[in-house]
């Protein structure tokens, strides 16, 4: 009996195993057309749905686009191995960090300037158009954008701190290390979240063009040693932060103040009463400080089999209406200016806050350079933190580093 | 049986033969294709230079007068088509599709790649400002139509030095000659191969021994029948790569006596085609000439190089079936026909989806592909060892910061030496553990095995990637576990990652602990092919405990744990997650292994032949560690 | 006499003393893994220490109990995507990696202990060195052949055939290595009553090395089922992922729903759990005598 349940399980599986999978679309006559994101939850639902509401647009068209999620930590191994394949997606949903190198890589991305009409571009603030742009070619229309801002414990902090000096007063009364509870946390010793000092303090990591790498700047050391402060003197930081120890420390009510984007919202446990604001102007330069911003692009891979369409399509999805049911339903910062006029977006505080912010944050480079500059940044970082190193010393060997990987790069012309 | 040896023997020479000159020809075919290509491009892309030129000179009212004349004057223009970039507008034309429009007009969407073109001559033109050519500047393209070849060729169209947009020129092609050597060479080849035959049919040879020397009859055969083999060969290289001379300097002719008659108009224009061979127009005659001659050498080397390999490949053919050594395969087979069935399923699947990996990424390791020129030909990129001499010729193990001298952690050395010591160190706990932990779960007095079983396996059950993260959170500084647990026993928290062993240890213990389960599930099924009764006989002659585990435990043991040590050995030493998710090769990549430097070196830094050499590095330490492993422990061999 | 037993009892408590501790250390991480699970939150509670904690209150700390129970994270994790169906797809992809990968390195395992033929050390050595190329760079070829040339995209054979690859060395090494333990008479007696060699191999080799077989087995298990990155890259139809590419939804580029992916891994981990209850059945000898072995 049991072993012939075993040869029927056995020989299930195998059919199953054969079945052609094929069959879930051979059927339609219609065209279809793909398009890949990374979205979960909320914002993959409203998306799914925008996609809804265009094939009922152009249903005539016998063409549907069919939208499909990928898990971020395989989204970008997947567009590098399809699209130069002529496999994959005819549009697809990325941050601008990669644009760079899948342009350099080439075989990836389709320029959409010959479709583009300059007034369909006024829809969306210059600094947007920027991150989507690359040799003075335009890439993709941005959807969205992101960026940290200062969020922060109702109970804990009354009114949002406007200055440095400020916060820094107010962190140190709130912090006390025995109990394990701190005025700020954040994710220092990594260079996407430390940008918002540094560039404030004028600081950049790549010289125009991205081909120098400019980490041992004084502007950078001074916004490191600006960060170290907080760290050394006024001990309002927690020791090696992570994102999901900054989530756990806010969630305890142990982190009075985070900067954090809006992907933390999401992880925030209901109990928290929280607000959200600009981040502080930092005293000794009467600047804000300013994170880097980034923005997600919609791209024609190309491979795609319909670049018109596909336009078409990505245009719609930057769109008055579809803006507007992505900020609403889908909780994202639309690209689309006009949309923010609109009451819903108004009424909502969380993301009139981002907007504000959005007014101080600098576009994060799009180089291909960039990925070089991660690691060593987060090393010299660390080390920093760790007081193995000075900054200047630290950032020296950071920049070295990448200017070696840049030679080895540059080298292969 | 003689028979039928010598029969297999004039079969195989031939199809060597056949295969070598098939080789030989396409060789030759293929080369002098490209050449004729090559010359058809470049007196195309001259044509093109030189009606940019022309058009340059008319303001924008007369261009589409002074494009209908260039094409009305030069038999070998088909088309010409202007496109400014700014805006997609087509300000000339002499298509005929375009006759009734009126001047300029929107590029139609259909069209759209001649605009692609257009931006990427662009983008190129602006990278030259900085004095490096990155691309180039003309681009071209095979349009095949019923009557004749089109080259549409499409080139920057400048205005007093500024970039304006491109022409679009299509320049008909001279047809291709057919070559006539080729049957020639056949009939030699073929009065050759049949004179050996004859030759050889008549006289086998038997064995010669020499006073220190002795010479098998099949290693003399096979010896004489190759040296036959690379005479002929031989012969025929020296022919083709002669014809080829002969039909490249045709080539070259043709495009100087071009170059010759428009001569007079280029003389004062920037050539921008020109810089792709880096000459200088108004030195045409002096410089045309050697570099020319060098760019015959380069493309006649290409071509005896593609011969060698041809060649190369035949004699390999030649001697595995002249010297029998296909017939003994065969027989191999034969014999063992059941043997290799049950073995090549399993073997074929290895083969195809294991061995073609692999080649592409031993291949990657000899060029110095990196994102910025993966699109560029095998030549260009190829530096021979370039990629292992950086790798295994770096000492550089110490660095000044800050005025102190440092340990370089991006040394391959050191990464090589944590690499060992984390492989190590991973093994003998996993194994250990694995092997006591079976040793006292197979003692049936133990109540409640199948429960100890059970938990003790769930470190392997458990997607690892949040148990490497729990465990992370646990060696905190401030917020972990296990400082708590220091703390009650009060000692002082420890830095986990700021040092190099404790942040070692945060990877082995975690490793370890997701490792050893496996270790004493493949123990635990090794103890079973142990008869208990070896036990009672040994307990009879009054061996120990010890004894009896040394005796009898660890041998039985031995065919099934030596493959899983070695393979966790293999494991381990590639086990990328575990060190990227908790130690993350902290601090300041002291605690990279391998694999993760790999990793950064190809996904981080781009650099992808590197990375791929790096690979090939790895490969080589651990084939090295299981060829001898596997001599020491024969297990191959062993059977009891 | 007596002494002896007492040293016995001695030993015996030793190994119970070694094993529940081990038990206890390989249990406790997964208890944070759970803690958080049945939390109802997305971040690991960081626990309350006063300002100048005793012991007792560290000792407490180290507890890994949420403060709510809920199992809300499990509701999520099953109705907010297709959850149950990529469980389906992984049980099936696992499964046929397990029959097709045992069986394939079952015969060729019995060739490489029984027969002597030419190659047989390179075979096996090939069998061995093929796991020794690093993986990360094999992505891109592995795309080539299984979607590229094989066009077995969004189909479970391409995986299945990928995740065999990568099980068999194992499973052949481990099997032969067992076979070679089984005693040659007991085959030669079969052929003198005039057994074919399929029959011996079935009927005799197979029940004998069931051992071998269940480890090898729960192994190939495990190389299909806990795999994400080349089933997410083969895989382009949301209804054919699966269960750790379900997984990897709740890991994003800044943010992470741990408390999803925890409860997500509790869910994924049980399968394996049961099949191991299961063949735990074959690696039970305890003091019965091995039968024929010997």
């Amino acid at each position: 009996m049991k072993k012939q349940f075993g040869i029927l399980v056995t020989g299930l599986l195998t059919l199953v195993s054969l079945l052609p999978i094929n069959l879930v679309h051979a059927q339609s006559e219609m065209k279809r057309m793909l398009v890949w994101h990374a979205y979960r939850g909320e914002e993959k639902s409203a998306f799914e749905n925008v996609v809804k509401r265009y094939n009922k647009k152009i249903e005539d068209k016998k063409i549907y686009f069919k939208p499909l999620a990928v898990p971020y930590d395989a989204y970008a191994d997947k567009i590098s191995a399809a699209i130069p394949r002529g496999k994959g997606p005819d549009v697809f949903i990325f941050a601008q960090d990669r644009l760079g190198g899948w342009i350099e890589a080439g075989n990836t991305l389709e320029s959409i300037d010959f479709y583009a009409e300059d007034e369909e571009l006024e829809r969306f603030p210059d600094s947007l158009i920027s991150t989507m742009t690359y040799n003075d070619t335009l890439y993709g229309l941005p959807f969205n954008f992101k960026m940290p801002a200062m969020i922060y414990n109702k109970k804990l902090v009354k009114n949002a701190p406007k200055t440095t000096d400020e916060l820094t007063a107010l962190a140190e009364k709130i912090t006390d290390k025995k109990i394990g509870r701190f005025g700020l946390a954040y994710e220092y010793s990594n260079f996407f979240f430390h940008s918002a000092i540094l560039n404030a303090f004028g600081g950049k990591v790549f010289q125009e063009g991205g081909l120098v790498s400019t980490m041992v700047s004084k502007e950078n050391i001074a916004s490191v040693e600006f960060m170290l402060k907080w760290f050394e003197q006024h001990e309002i930081l927690p020791a090696e932060p992570s994102s999901s120890l900054i989530t756990s420390l806010f969630n305890d009510g142990k982190a009075a103040i985070v900067f954090s984007g809006p992907w933390m919202l999401g992880e925030i446990s209901p109990d928290i009463d929280y607000a959200i604001a600009p981040m502080p102007i930092i005293n000794q330069l009467g600047k804000a400080m300013a994170p880097w911003m980034s923005v997600e692009g919609l791209y024609i891979s190309k491979s795609s089999k319909d670049k018109e369409q596909s336009y078409d399509f990505i245009k719609y999805l930057t769109s008055y209406e579809t803006a507007l049911v992505m900020g609403e339903k889908g909780q994202q910062l639309p690209s689309n200016i006009k949309v923010w006029e609109h009451e819903v977006m108004q009424k909502n505080t969380v993301a009139m806050a981002f907007k504000e912010q959005m007014k101080t944050a600098v576009p994060m480079p799009n180089y291909a350079q960039m990925t070089l500059m991660w690691s060593p940044a987060t090393t010299a970082m660390n080390k920093i933190v760790k007081g193995t190193a000075s900054p200047k010393a630290a950032l020296l060997e950071a920049q070295n580093s990448i200017s070696k990987d840049i030679m080895a790069l540059s080298k292969s012309h | 049986m003689k028979a039928q040896v010598v029969n297999n023997r004039i079969f195989s020479f031939i199809v060597i033969f056949t295969l070598a000159y098939f080789a030989f020809l396409h060789g030759l075919n293929d080369s002098v294709s490209r050449l004729y290509q090559q010359s058809e491009v470049d007196k195309a892309v001259i044509l093109s230079g030189f009606t940019a030129h022309k058009m340059a000179g008319s303001d924008s009212l007369s261009l589409q007068d002074a494009a209908l004349n260039l094409k009305a004057s030069n038999e070998r223009i088909a088309d010409i088509k202007v496109l400014k970039l700014r805006g997609a507008k087509v300000i000339a034309s002499t298509q005929d599709e375009d006759k009734h429009q009126s001047f300029p007009f929107s590029l139609p969407k259909d069209q759209k790649s001649f605009f692609d073109e257009a931006k990427k001559i662009k983008s190129a033109y602006g990278k030259t400002k900085g004095g490096q050519f990155l691309n180039p500047l003309v681009s071209y393209q095979w349009l095949d139509t019923a009557s004749n070849s089109i080259l549409r060729v499409v080139y920057p169209y400048l205005v007093n030095d500024r970039f304006k947009g491109v022409l679009q020129v299509d320049v008909l092609t001279e047809p291709k000659a057919v070559s006539p050597y080729y049957v020639i060479d056949w009939f030699i080849l073929l009065v050759l191969a049949l004179a050996c035959l004859v030759f050889f049919n008549k006289k086998t040879l038997s064995n010669v021994n020499f006073k220190y020397i002795s010479v098998s009859k099949n290693t003399l055969n096979t010896s004489v029948y190759l040296f036959l083999f690379l005479c002929v060969a031989v012969l025929l290289c020296v022919r083709l790569v002669h014809n080829f001379q002969i039909e490249q300097s045709d080539a070259i002719n043709n495009i100087t006596e071009l170059l010759k008659s428009i001569e007079l108009v280029l003389a004062n224009t920037d050539m921008l085609w020109i810089n792709r061979y880096g000459l200088d127009m108004q030195r045409l005659d002096e410089v045309s000439q050697p570099f020319y001659l060098q760019w015959m050498a380069s493309n006649t080397q290409a071509l005896m190089a593609k011969l060698f390999v041809y060649i190369l490949l035949s004699s390999l053919l030649l001697i595995f079936f002249v010297s029998g050594s296909a017939a003994k395969t065969r027989d191999a087979f034969r014999e063992n026909r059941q043997a290799y069935m049950y073995v090549l399923p399993a073997m074929l699947g290895m083969l195809v989806l294991v061995f073609f990996p692999f080649s592409y990424g031993f291949i990657l390791s000899f060029t110095d592909t990196t994102m910025f020129n993966e699109s560029l030909s095998f030549s260009e990129r190829f530096v021979g060892f370039d990629n292992y001499l950086a790798i295994l010729g770096d000492f550089n193990l110490f660095k000044e910061l800050d005025g102190q001298t440092i340990i370089n952690y991006e040394n391959f050395y050191w990464t090589l030496f944590i690499t060992i010591c984390w492989t190590v160190s991973n093994v003998v706990f996993a194994v250990g553990l694995g092997l006591l932990l079976a040793l006292a779960l197979n003692d049936s007095r133990i109540k409640f095995r199948w429960f100890f079983r059970v938990a003790l396996i769930l470190p392997w059950a458990i997607p690892n990637y949040i148990t490497a993260l729990v465990w992370k959170g646990m060696f905190h500084q401030q917020f972990g576990v296990i400082n708590q647990v220091i703390q009650i026993f009060g000692f002082e928290p420890i830095d986990w990652f700021g040092s190099v062993f404790t942040s070692f240890l945060t990877g082995l213990t975690t490793n370890v602990w997701l490792g050893f389960p496996f270790m004493m599930v493949v123990i635990l099924g090794g103890l079973q092919s142990i008869s208990t009764d070896m036990y009672e006989a040994a307990k009879i002659d009054g061996a120990n405990r010890w004894q009896q585990f040394k005796y009898i435990t660890l041998p039985s043991l031995k065919p099934t744990l030596i493959p899983a040590v070695i393979l966790s050995v293999v494991w381990t030493f590639n086990m990328f997650n575990v060190i990227y998710l908790v130690s993350a090769g902290e601090p300041a990549g002291a605690n990279e292994i391998l694999i993760t430097q790999a990793y950064k070196i190809g996904f981080e830094k781009m650099q992808y032949a590197y990375a791929a050499a790096y690979s090939v590095v790895i490969f080589m330490i651990l084939l090295v560690y299981g060829v001898f492993q596997n001599k020491v422990s024969k297990v191959t061999d062993a059977n009891s | 006499m007596n002494k002896l037993f007492e040293t016995e009892n001695i030993l015996l408590i030793m190994r119970y003393v070694f094993v529940i501790s081990m038990t206890i250390l390989s249990l406790y991480p997964i208890f944070w893994v759970l803690s958080l699970a049945f939390s109802g939150s997305q971040s690991l509670s960081i626990t309350e220490l006063p300002a100048d904690p005793s012991s007792w209150d560290r000792i407490r700390a180290i507890i890994p109990w949420p403060e709510n129970f809920s199992i809300q994270n499990f509701i999520d994790v099953l109705t907010e995507q297709q959850f149950g169906r990529w469980l389906f797809n992984s049980a099936v992809v696992a499964g046929a990696t397990t029959v097709f990968g045992v069986f394939l390195a079952s015969t060729s395992a019995y060739a490489f202990s029984r027969f002597r033929f030419p190659g047989r050390g390179v075979g096996m050595m090939t069998f061995l060195v093929s796991q020794m190329f690093p993986g990360t760079l094999m992505l891109i070829p592995l795309y080539v052949i299984i979607v590229g040339w094989l066009n077995l995209e969004n189909s479970y054979i391409g995986l299945v055939l990928v995740y065999s690859v990568t099980a068999i060395p194992f499973c052949v090494w481990m099997l032969k290595g067992y076979f070679d333990t089984i005693p040659k008479e007991i085959e030669e007696s079969a052929i003198m009553d005039g057994a074919s060699q399929a029959v011996i191999f079935w009927k005799i080799i197979v029940p004998l090395a069931k051992p071998a077989i269940a480890v090898t087995a729960l192994f190939s298990f495990m190389a299909g089922w806990n795999e994400f990155i080349l089933a997410s890259i083969f895989m382009s139809e949301e209804q054919l992922y699966t269960a750790p590419v379900g997984l990897k939804f709740f890991v994003g580029e800044h943010s992470s729903m741990w408390g999803y992916f925890a409860a997500g891994s509790v869910i994924v981990s049980a399968p394996v759990v049961f099949l191991f209850l299961y063949l735990q059945k074959y690696l039970i000898s305890g003091l019965t005598s091995g039968g024929v072995k010997g």
